[in-house]
């Protein structure tokens, strides 16, 4: 937690910068179609609020959604491969290609397949943060100390049991690790889309470089930012809440 | 449960083996405290894992003759699973088994491990005693002929290792069952035992001494206990010295 003074000092601080920015730019040492003067940016969320908030909206829900689906679908991934040695020989090379290959470069190929539309950013989206995900279930799964899993040798637990009683649990608290990184990623992926497709902020990114408004760019970086920042703290907070009892450990 | 001619080996590096066991016979009598004493690395854990079960024996004319239906095992950690409160994880076993819980029994052992308080803490909110009591609860609920404990109180301190050994010795007055104890301790192994069984430190590990004891003290301050516990020491002391 922090102290009341060390927010007080982290205040000063943004604010200093903040106005150092503003005073630059007002005296003209830096051009504001360069850096937008703050207060600019401030007054273009108020006069323009329709135009961000639909945009935001946009990415939110394609960001929310694309996480979702893609939480599900490698955890449940996460489970076939830990269960499954061929399975994991055949799907994690092409989850790792997917990982290591920028989704800037697969996006065009997404166009070609799905067109111009929300399924393009979706899949953008769901491509970016499936993988962690993914690592962090097998991984946890396969975490267990050799004591708990004689036990439940010992009581001869069947596999099913096993998963259930035993690994799936402690696997929680990675899987949650792994989510939280996830939930920052969706947002870029699905704005690596929207840069092609033409929706939500990654289009208004796209459109304001055309039109050298670099102040709708800002204000773009800062919805996106902030967007990163709700789906991660929402995803631990509402997983904390699930499984609280599975993340305290000794 | 009879061990009829051991043959073990661990394997330590590839084409190398350590001989742990060989031709060894060792019979469990039923109903009775068995202890197993040992060095380090004299293989009585892994004695104690085979009978249980957890490790195979495949070497050639070795087997395991066993008539037992339902049987536990304590570990020397609780491993207690940490999002499981106290009462579920000691029904763990029923859960799996898809058993039935017996009401009265649950509440006799739970009277004697003095557990009802912590029925519903989670492991990180029991002290290492409290964890023990539960593990042992865990084993008992399945109401086992045999039960195989393995160092289960070696990490615990000294007024709580002497409770639990007390309320072992109830329990198994109480419930009749047969009981293969592998300890490190001299004190322990003469205040639990019906028999005591002490390996060699020699490779393979051969049994020095195996005995029914008298129990002819009642409480750990006879001079009985203490000229017992004496014997055995000086048995195992001059076993180590013999097979240097």
């Amino acid at each position: 937690m922090k102290s009341r003074s060390d927010r007080l000092v982290i205040f000063i601080i943004y604010f200093g910068f903040f106005a150092a920015i503003e005073f630059l730019v007002t005296k003209d040492i830096v051009s504001s179609a360069i850096l937008p003067k703050p207060s600019e940016i401030l007054k273009l969320f108020w006069l323009d609020r329709s135009v961000l908030t639909t945009a935001f909206l946009q990415t939110a829900f394609s960001s929310v959604v694309a996480f979702i689906l893609a939480a599900f679908l490698a955890f449940a991934l996460g489970i076939l491969i830990h269960l499954s040695d061929l399975l994991k020989k055949t799907a994690m090379p092409v989850a790792l290609f997917l990982q290591t290959v920028p989704i800037i470069a697969i996006a065009p190929l997404l166009v070609i397949y799905f067109g111009f539309g929300w399924v393009t950013t979706l899949i953008a989206g769901i491509i970016v943060c499936f993988f962690p995900v993914l690592i962090s279930t097998t991984t946890g799964l396969a975490n267990t100390k050799s004591t708990e899993d004689e036990l439940l040798q010992f009581l001869k637990a069947s596999r099913l049991q096993k998963l259930i009683f035993l690994q799936i649990p402690n696997a929680l608290p990675n899987i949650l690790a792994g989510l939280k990184t996830s939930a920052g990623l969706a947002v870029i992926g699905v704005v690596s889309g929207e840069f092609l497709v033409g929706s939500g902020l990654g289009a208004l990114i796209e459109s304001s470089r055309l039109q050298q408004r670099v102040d709708f760019v800002f204000a773009s970086l800062i919805l996106l930012a902030l967007l990163g920042l709700i789906l991660m703290k929402s995803t631990e907070i509402i997983f904390t809440w699930l499984f609280k009892k599975y993340l305290i450990r000794k | 449960m009879e061990l009829k001619n051991l043959n073990f080996s661990f394997s330590v590096s590839p084409g190398a083996a350590k001989k742990i066991f060989k031709n060894l016979s060792l019979q469990i009598f039923p109903g009775q405290i068995t202890t197993l004493l040992g060095p380090s690395g004299s293989g009585k854990s892994t004695l104690l894992r085979i009978f249980g079960g957890l490790q195979k024996v495949s070497e050639e004319g070795s087997s395991l003759v066993k008539s037992v239906s339902t049987e536990s095992f304590v570990f020397q950690e609780a491993t207690l699973l940490g999002w499981r409160t106290g009462y579920t994880n000691i029904m763990l076993p029923i859960k799996l088994a898809h058993q039935a819980v017996d009401g009265k029994y649950f509440e006799k052992i739970a009277q004697i491990l003095k557990i009802k308080d912590i029925l519903d803490s989670y492991p990180h909110q029991m002290s290492g005693g409290q964890k023990m009591r539960v593990s042992i609860a865990r084993a008992l609920i399945t109401k086992p002929q045999v039960i195989f404990m393995d160092e289960p109180f070696s990490a615990l301190d000294e007024p709580t290792r002497l409770d639990l050994q007390d309320e072992l010795l109830q329990i198994q007055a109480d419930l009749k069952m047969t009981i293969v104890f592998v300890t490190h301790s001299f004190y322990e192994a003469v205040y639990l035992a019906d028999r005591i069984i002490i390996l060699s430190n020699s490779q393979p590990a051969t049994v020095i001494y195996d005995q029914v004891q008298n129990k002819d003290f009642r409480s750990r301050f006879e001079s009985n206990y203490q000229n017992k516990v004496k014997e055995i020491s000086e048995i195992f002391a001059k076993g180590l010295s013999r097979e240097k």
